[in-house]
């Protein structure tokens, strides 16, 4: 168990390809911290030059205080497990468990305790002679688990570890895995590109986006409060919504315009300066509203597809026209969903593709800088 | 459609045979006495061993000294195997997993040597390895195949398709460069080391050529050469020579029973699926 320091950490690969910029970040003792992006963010970057299986361009990497930037990965007292799992396919699964601690030349007696030890925790005791060829995909997990977990290494690093599973698996399988770390207490970092896990399984999640840390803070808040649009509509399935509004002073308060549709605040300043905004809204935050369309507060959208779950509705819609215009900065441009999402109770009557609907917010309004896309304010607009 | 599928089957019999009968003919001739084995040659009798004995056999060992050779092909045979695993093995890791100046240069060469026949180029190396003084040796029967364009290509093909993260995952779990490729590259190449080990071995038992130009003495001469001397041995008995023959490919087979069970394991484990 141990801390995790990244200082000023980059990687340009040989083709030019600039993987992570000056990142700083601080992983506390025995804490998981998910890191969160799309493919080619640098996460995954980032955990291969904390194992030392990339050599950073610039920064240092200290784990336990002691600097093992230069370091090759045996000399780091971490574990990986591998988004395959890499288990080593000419041993069984006991010797796949054991394989770590032989390369340490721990003693047999020892190594066979260790052994045992990790193999009840994670319930492998009949699988001991299998060879990985003979699990099934949730077994291999756990062996690849249980091999990164059986040395105690003072850091755990997991490279989407639950990506190559079933749904239904995943789920399982990241409670487990969460108890497990906290059981062990073992300090981890935990990559994925599924923003569930991170939201889910995190005492911290960072999001990374082209290479840099766009926020970092426990998931409630970064739900609640994004830092940036592109952690809005990353994290949530759907993801926040984004609409081109114009911000502007009317009367003694101040009045948002999102296609077609007014919303007005309290009265006072604007919370943000008068222009273009990239207005954000959960999909949980949207309602039906009771004049159906034309009614003047009410956006009007086009619905594009409806999905039932049971327990609730997702209505995705088109809004009119308005595409993110080109002058918007790509931060902005680049995460903005297709649809309009409205998270509804199942119960409501279901608009059907096709249908033209009027919704209004009914909680807080996120407004982002259209070109940087760093979050202005927060607002409760009425309607 | 019956009658479509038993002709097929005829012809692919007959097809067979025209392979099978060679060998069937020299292990029933040289079971036969020497002189029922040409006047029984153009009859089915060829390949029935009416009075079988084994006395052909005791006349090479008597001739000739062919553990001499056996013991020769043997060696220059088992040490350009276990050389060229090593050799070509490494070589193919190099230019699979490492990364260094030249590399794409040294690929492109290794598989521009694969269409060079060793046979254009034997004359040049005769020249060098007399130049050398090493004619009349083991060495320049084992040296100029230990590397073999071939096999590196082999080896190098198989390590591009292994998972890099074996190798990353046994880093992590401690192991250096050399342990990662003892522990987890080698055991994973059992299949490419089978078939190049196998490759190599058949190559070699059989080569004629090369040793006939560099040997001249009985010291060092192996099986191939050592046959062709026989066959020019009076007086000529051909039950003698086809017994020869059957002492010569008996090792071969034995290896190969020994091995396919192996072998075929082996290949079925090849994709490492962990």
């Amino acid at each position: 168990m141990a801390t995790l320091e990244l200082q000023g950490l980059s990687k340009r690969y040989p083709d030019g390809t600039l993987a992570l910029e000056g990142l700083d970040l601080a992983v506390g003792e025995g804490e998981l911290l998910v890191l969160v992006g799309p493919s080619g963010c640098g996460k995954s970057t980032l955990l291969r030059l904390v194992a030392g299986l990339e050599v950073p361009t610039a920064g240092r990497i200290r784990i336990g205080g002691r600097d093992v930037t230069g370091l090759p990965p045996q000399a780091r007292d971490v574990a990986m497990v591998f988004q395959n799992y890499a288990l080593y396919p000419h041993l069984s699964v006991a010797g796949n468990l054991e394989f770590p601690l032989r390369m340490r030349r721990v003693p047999r007696r020892e190594r066979r305790r260790r052994v045992a030890e990790v193999a009840a925790l994670l319930g492998l005791e009949a699988l001991l002679g299998r060879r990985p060829a003979e699990l099934s995909g949730g077994q291999r997990q756990r062996v690849a688990m249980g091999r990164a977990l059986v040395r105690r290494p003072a850091l755990l690093l997991l490279d989407e570890p639950l990506s190559n599973l079933d749904a239904r698996l995943r789920v399982q399988l990241r409670a487990e895995l969460a108890a497990l770390q906290r059981r062990m207490g073992v300090t981890t970092v935990h990559v994925t590109h599924d923003q569930a896990e991170a939201m889910t399984m995190g005492h911290r999640v960072a999001v990374l986006r082209a290479g840099r840390l766009e926020q970092l803070g426990p998931p409630e808040a970064l739900y609640r409060e994004p830092a940036t649009a592109f952690v809005a509509a990353f994290l949530g399935s759907p993801g926040m919504n984004l609409l081109p509004g114009r911000l502007h002073r009317e009367g003694r308060g101040w009045a948002l315009e999102v296609a077609g549709a007014r919303w007005s605040g309290e009265e006072g300043p604007p919370p943000a300066p008068e222009g273009a905004v990239a207005v954000g809204v959960r999909p949980e935050h949207l309602h039906l509203a009771r004049g159906g369309p034309g009614s003047p507060a009410g956006l009007t959208l086009t619905v594009a597809a409806v999905e039932r779950l049971g327990h609730e509705i997702l209505l995705h819609a088109l809004a009119p026209g308005e595409a993110p215009a080109q002058a918007w900065g790509e931060a902005v441009r680049g995460a903005w969903p297709p649809t309009v999402a409205l998270r509804l109770p199942a119960r409501e009557r279901t608009p059907a593709p096709g249908d033209r609907v009027a919704v209004r917010p009914a909680g807080p309004l996120h407004l982002f800088d259209p070109l940087g896309g760093r979050r202005l304010a927060m607002v409760d607009a009425t309607v | 459609m019956r009658g479509g599928r038993a002709l097929a089957a005829l012809a692919l019999w007959a097809f067979a045979l025209v392979y099978l009968a060679p060998v069937a003919f020299m292990v029933v001739g040289s079971l036969k006495p020497d002189e029922r084995v040409l006047t029984e040659a153009g009859s089915l009798a060829a390949l029935w061993p009416a009075e079988a004995s084994l006395q052909n056999f005791r006349d090479v060992l008597r001739r000739v000294d062919f553990p001499r050779y056996l013991l020769n092909s043997l060696w220059i045979t088992g040490a350009t195997v276990a050389l060229g695993l090593v050799v070509n093995g490494l070589a193919g890791y190099a230019l699979a997993r490492l990364r260094w100046r030249g590399r794409r240069a040294a690929l492109a060469l290794v598989l521009a040597l694969l269409v060079i026949p060793f046979e254009a180029i034997a004359v040049p190396l005769f020249y060098l390895v007399s130049l050398l003084g090493w004619r009349d040796t083991y060495t320049v029967q084992i040296l100029p195949f230990v590397a073999n364009a071939f096999a590196v290509y082999l080896f190098y093909s198989f390590f591009l398709d292994l998972p890099r993260e074996l190798e990353e995952a046994a880093r992590v779990d401690g192991a250096g460069v050399l342990r990662t490729f003892c522990s987890v590259v080698l055991p994973n190449a059992r299949p490419v080391l089978a078939t190049v080990a196998v490759t190599t071995f058949l190559f070699q038992w059989g080569s004629f050529l090369w040793p006939l130009l560099v040997t001249t003495g009985e010291a060092v001469r192996p099986l191939p050469v050592a046959l062709a001397a026989f066959q020019t041995l009076p007086p000529r008995q051909w039950g003698d020579i086809l017994a020869f023959g059957v002492m010569m490919v008996a090792p071969v087979v034995l290896l190969y029973l020994l091995f396919q069970p192996a072998f075929l394991r082996g290949a079925r484990l090849a994709g490492p699926k962990g």
